[in-house]
């Protein structure tokens, strides 16, 4: 298995790459899937005996389309022997003789991630394709990260792939005109996988790392892809700056820890200073949207070397902000807390019980808080106690019972 | 499944002429789409794709609306000329194939086959709180023109529109 290695390391960093390029020339995702699986099994028999190629993914391109073209022509000869009238399958044959340049393929990839996002598609669908052609997960992978059956994950990946094709759903890169609105489900797909991983709704795991690192590192890719857009930008802040708190969000038990009692120097300086270097950008372009809002809310709490250093009205601000681009009544839960932090817990408790959120864990868990902190002690343990039972997740659900207690 | 024509395929001229519906009918889908306008698709192959005219798909846009009575005529008015002015630009920019509105589903009978017998039953296949109302079949080059078609009908209509393509 050894010899599999320098394969297993392209394949992750370049699948999703090598997947675009071939949907482009093949113009068709199932058969580009198939010639990339052709080509990286070839590596896994060759790579370790001829030694890795000085371009790893140029290889793969190269390789995947031969295969591809063998591939058709083997069909268009059955064919042809079968129905001497049938129309040649003969268009890719005549496809340009393409390199791995830079240029194409970049283009290549916002075509596949705005094709797996496409607001046609439903978002459980947009996820699934996201994760298994951009970031190469097998159905398998997807499906226990998701904690949902393989079959439910393969047939919707079937299903979404079928509409693509038959629905005629384009493999282009939307107008300018178009571009915020389709960017909206691609960073509402990366935002989903990451909170996913982040506080996994269901399971015995606070987090799922891998699925963090897979939203991140995709996030990364839009970004490069899309360095103008602050939204885009907005995400990969906020994602960074939430990261680098992964190391303090757990005991080494897995148990919760909330913001206010982490250990601060557990959090990781790299991805802090690079996620405020991102927001202080963003601040100086001045084109607030809600991601980039809730990255300087992060980009706040990151610079307060202890809770009680935090500059709480600064958050205030920018909740205000949040909540004129997005009332929503979890913006408004959230804001609460920061009041709570300004002007006390009783101010922050009537505007909590205003909220019309009583399916929401955390709205009961804040309210619980906010009753502790006011001396109602029967009706936190009540508030516990509903919250418990209202997350899947069992590291916060212990949490939840034993602050009931 | 592949190759066959979708449709039955005269290969005339629209004979769709805007602005001819009456308010002369119980049912307002007819109001909507006027009668029948008989024009076909051509049939399309796999792997015949070289004219722009070849590389065109087409999309059924169905139009659901609620059970009971057409709204008034201050209601129904704008939404007429709405849709008037979508169907000629949908001509004009060559998309136009075919439109049709149904009469009430009150009007529809099922047939099932069963060993050697058909059975049939009064009324449409499925019993709700809205029914297909009519239907206008489209050229676009892919799903994004297509939805945008479809969306302009969300609009001119105010009611649901489910855009489907035909299999080619």
């Amino acid at each position: 298995m050894t010899g599999l290695a320098p394969v297993d390391g392209v394949f992750r960093a370049e699948y999703g790459r090598v997947v675009a390029v071939l949907t482009r020339i093949l113009g068709d995702i199932d058969l580009a899937e198939d010639a990339v699986q052709d080509a990286f099994t070839t590596a896994a028999q060759r790579w370790p005996v001829d030694g890795v190629p000085p371009s790893p993914a140029g290889w793969i391109i190269t390789t995947a389309r031969n295969r591809a073209i063998d591939r058709l022509r083997r069909e268009t000869r059955l064919r042809a022997l079968l129905v001497p009238l049938a129309a040649p399958l003969a268009a890719p044959l005549a496809g340009p003789e393409e390199a791995a340049e830079e240029g194409p393929v970049r283009d290549d990839r916002l075509r596949l991630i705005f094709t797996c996002c496409h607001p046609a598609l439903g978002q459980s669908a947009q996820v699934a394709l996201t994760l298994r052609l951009l970031g190469g997960l097998t159905t398998g992978e997807i499906a226990r990260a998701f904690l949902v059956p393989e079959a439910t994950i393969a047939q919707r990946i079937v299903r979404a792939k079928g509409k693509i094709r038959d629905a005629g759903i384009p493999y282009r890169i939307p107008r300018e005109a178009d571009l915020p609105n389709r960017l909206h489900p691609v960073l509402a797909v990366l935002y989903l996988i990451f909170n996913e991983g982040y506080t996994a709704s269901s399971g015995p795991m606070l987090v799922r790392d891998e699925l963090c690192a897979e939203a991140l590192r995709l996030t990364r890719l839009l970004a490069a892809l899309l360095p103008n857009e602050p939204e885009v930008l907005g995400l990969l802040a906020l994602l960074l700056l939430i990261s680098a708190r992964r190391p303090a969000r757990t005991t080494v038990d897995g148990a919760f820890v909330r913001l206010a009692e982490q250990n601060r120097s557990l959090w990781e300086r790299g991805l802090m200073v690079e996620g405020q270097a991102i927001v202080r950008a963003c601040v100086r372009r001045n084109q607030p949207g809600p991601y980039q809002i809730q990255a300087a809310i992060q980009a706040v709490h990151s610079a307060a070397p202890t809770v009680a250093a935090t500059d709480w009205p600064a958050i205030l601000r920018l909740y205000d902000q949040l909540m004129a681009l997005a009332p929503t009544p979890v913006v408004a839960l959230n804001r609460a807390v920061v009041v709570a932090e300004i002007s006390g817990p009783a101010a922050a408790l009537a505007q909590v019980e205003a909220l019309d959120l009583d399916g929401y864990y955390l709205f009961h868990a804040i309210r619980a808080d906010l009753l502790t902190r006011v001396g109602r002690a029967a009706e936190a343990t009540a508030a516990y106690a509903k919250a418990a039972t209202l997350t899947a997740n069992d590291a916060e659900r212990a949490y939840l019972a034993q602050a009931g207690s | 499944m592949g190759t066959q024509a979708f449709l039955a395929i005269p290969s005339t001229m629209p004979t769709y002429i805007p602005g001819t519906f009456g308010p002369d009918s119980q049912n307002w889908s007819t109001l909507f789409f006027g009668k029948l306008s008989n024009l076909g698709v051509r049939a399309r192959t796999r792997g015949d794709n070289h004219s722009k005219e070849e590389n065109m798909k087409s999309y059924l846009m169905s139009v659901y609306q609620p059970d009971g009575a057409p709204p008034p005529p201050e209601v129904l008015e704008p939404i007429m000329r709405e849709l008037a002015a979508l169907n000629e630009e949908l001509v004009a920019a060559d998309a136009f194939v075919f439109s049709a509105g149904l009469c009430p589903p009150s009007t529809a009978t099922v047939l099932r086959a069963k060993d050697a017998e058909v059975l049939m039953t009064d009324g449409p296949f499925l019993e709700g709180k809205e029914h297909l109302g009519g239907f206008t079949v489209i050229k676009a080059p892919d799903l994004d023109a297509a939805l945008e078609w479809g969306a302009k009908m969300a609009k001119a209509t105010t009611l649901p529109i489910e855009v489907r393509p035909f299999q080619e």
